[in-house]
């Protein structure tokens, strides 16, 4: 039989009726990832410890026939999430050669439900870009088009689900990261809440604002993952105390005579023609499926883009100062003291994007500018959060472009980091306002780019930007189409 | 608004980095570009008292746990040691301070 695009449920019901064995699926990925390696979506592969999985998996299978939900599920992980005993790089030269020490919470979690961890995905370095660009390992390449880039910084996770390289994988979104490239692959990618995903384990980028989520083939598939993942930890203060839900039931409950809000502030010069076509069109189907369709305002959102260029260099440019040559990771052969110890081994092992964003924090947080610069956008954050809160009591959810264009040509903007970051202007104001947010296939370009159409949901309202995501999805045929690379 | 190439150069001593020629000219001015894109914060006059009247739902109501020391195996404290640059005796070894 194929095993071409399957989904989870999929090697699910295939492994429990025996229609092929863990080894076969493992080994059907790992000489994908083998083949295509050209697309540049896996830093790491751990080939060995995934077939030695997928072998304990045939065997329980060869005893019961019942599997867990993930047994023998053939994932990827982006690379900036640790996985014991496995080089974790965060896409950075500075941390090229580091061994995990622990798994994250979300790795944990995927282990103890059995799943078959194939390798780490590319990604920008410390998840700081749009683009996958700003790799130590070089950029990614978007299946639909070898020319373009996959989106960033969890492109290598998004390419690899879209060439069908694993079942599904995790990424981590701190504005937008997860969002952006499944759009621009044609995939589903949800962002949870902030808190509704432990973050231990991760290497921190925006600590206010990262978040681990799935990167899947469908809804139903992206329900799961967050099934497995969500929930309190004592590891991470900051993960939320209320229990996770289950995402998945009720998954198909009717939208009819629900509210969806469309924001005016979102149709901006900015948003490309077929971008806006690809909308209205999704507009018209959720008015068939029942939906009411109102236009919202939301006059602060123009704002959460220069918020986040304000609030996420100032806590990055702390949170990599651990990057010192001492603890871990690089060390200059050509220091003579101490300081020269801290400048040259982050000279020489972190690149540009990521010193561009530490410089920012600096000066954003150095004594005269403080007031001005980050306390003045912890306000507008605040304004921003109080906004939404607002409309969530008018509307269920919110839908948006996920992205103003589908994938840009590789190099096209990585020369200019204003044009590069107004890319996540649409998907900023849920990491900025704390809340969740999914994209969903939502139509092709001319040339036959993935367009992604973007649900924004309350706080902790996972369940429901799922199910007006399932609706649509099952009124579309998007998401079952495929690159041809 | 610009960025001087003054102020580059004690932002990098700050940030602990040593930046070429070439990068303190691009960061200076992509640095500018995009101060002058946050500015538009700048244009808004906020109320605090408004600010403070709202109430959002908080996304943890966890208590701190007790403060305690958990405590580390000497195999997996080595491990985490081994993961140093320079190292000597099963110590993190670096140039001296003073």
């Amino acid at each position: 039989m194929s095993f071409e695009y399957l989904t989870i449920s999929r090697v699910k019901k295939g492994l429990e009726e025996k229609q092929f064995s863990c080894q076969e699926l493992t080994d059907y990925y790992l000489k994908r990832i083998d083949s295509f390696k050209e697309l540049n979506s896996f830093i790491t592969v751990t080939a060995d410890t995934a077939l030695a999985q997928a072998e304990k998996i045939d065997e329980k299978i060869s005893r019961r026939s019942k599997l867990e939900l993930l047994e023998g599920m053939p994932m990827a992980v982006k690379d900036i999430i640790m996985a014991k005993a496995v080089k974790t790089t965060a896409g950075s030269k500075i941390l090229a050669d580091y061994l995990a020490p622990y798994d994250a919470a979300v790795v944990s979690k995927l282990k103890e439900r059995g799943a078959v961890i194939l390798g780490k995905n590319n990604c920008d370095e410390f998840a700081m870009g749009s683009s996958n660009e700003t790799s130590a390992f070089g950029p990614v390449k978007n299946p639909w088009d070898k020319q373009r880039v996959s989106g960033g910084s969890s492109g290598g996770s998004a390419a690899a689900v879209a060439a069908d390289l694993c079942v599904a994988a995790l990424g981590t979104d701190t504005g937008g990261s997860i969002r952006q490239p499944a759009a621009f692959c044609g995939l589903v990618g949800l962002k949870p809440t902030y808190g509704r995903v432990s973050r231990y384990g991760l290497m921190s980028m925006t600590s206010s604002l990262d978040q681990a989520g799935p990167i899947a083939k469908c809804v139903e598939d992206a329900a799961i993952l967050l099934n497995v993942i969500a929930g309190p930890d004592e590891n991470d203060f900051t993960s939320s105390t209320y229990e996770a839900e289950d995402y998945l039931s009720d998954l198909n409950s009717d939208i009819k005579g629900r509210t969806i809000g469309v924001p005016k502030e979102y149709f901006t010069s900015g948003m490309d023609a077929e971008v806006e076509k690809s909308i209205k069109e999704a507009i018209k189907k959720f008015e068939e499926l029942g939906a009411v369709v109102k236009e919202v305002s939301l006059p602060h959102t123009v704002y959460s883009l220069a918020v986040y260029y304000i609030i996420m260099p100032a806590e990055v440019s702390s949170n990599l100062a651990r990057y010192d040559g001492v603890r871990y990771g690089f060390k200059s052969q050509l220091a003579k003291n101490l300081f020269e110890v801290y400048a040259k081994s982050r000279s020489e092992g972190l690149g540009a994007e990521v010193k561009r964003r530490i410089m920012m924090g600096a000066y954003v947080l150095s004594a005269g500018y403080q007031d001005a610069y980050y306390k003045q956008a912890k306000k507008v954050q605040k304004l921003i959060q109080q906004e939404y809160q607002k409309i969530f009591s008018q509307v269920e959810v919110l839908l948006t472009p996920t992205a103003p264009t589908a994938a840009f040509k590789i190099g096209d903007k990585f020369d200019d980091p204003l044009t590069m970051y107004l890319s996540d202007i649409y998907t900023v104001s849920a990491n900025i306002a704390g809340l969740c947010g999914l994209s969903v296939p939502g139509g092709f370009s001319k040339e036959g780019l993935p367009i992604g159409l973007q649900l924004l949901g309350a706080p902790f309202e996972e369940k429901k930007i799922l199910q007006f995501a399932y609706n649509y999805q099952e009124a579309t045929d998007w998401h079952l189409k495929h690159p041809n690379f | 608004m610009s960025i001087t190439k003054k102020e580059i150069e004690h932002l990098a001593k700050l940030a602990r980095l040593e930046l070429s020629d070439t990068e303190q000219e691009k960061f200076s001015k992509d640095i500018s570009s995009i101060l002058q894109y946050v500015n538009k914060l700048q244009e808004l006059r906020i109320d605090q008292g408004l600010l403070n009247k709202s109430v959002i739902k908080p996304a943890a109501s966890r208590l701190p746990r007790e403060d305690r020391v958990i405590g580390m195996g000497s195999s997996e404290q080595q491990e985490l040691i081994q993961q140093a640059p320079e190292k000597e005796d099963g110590l993190i070894k670096t140039e001296p301070v003073f």
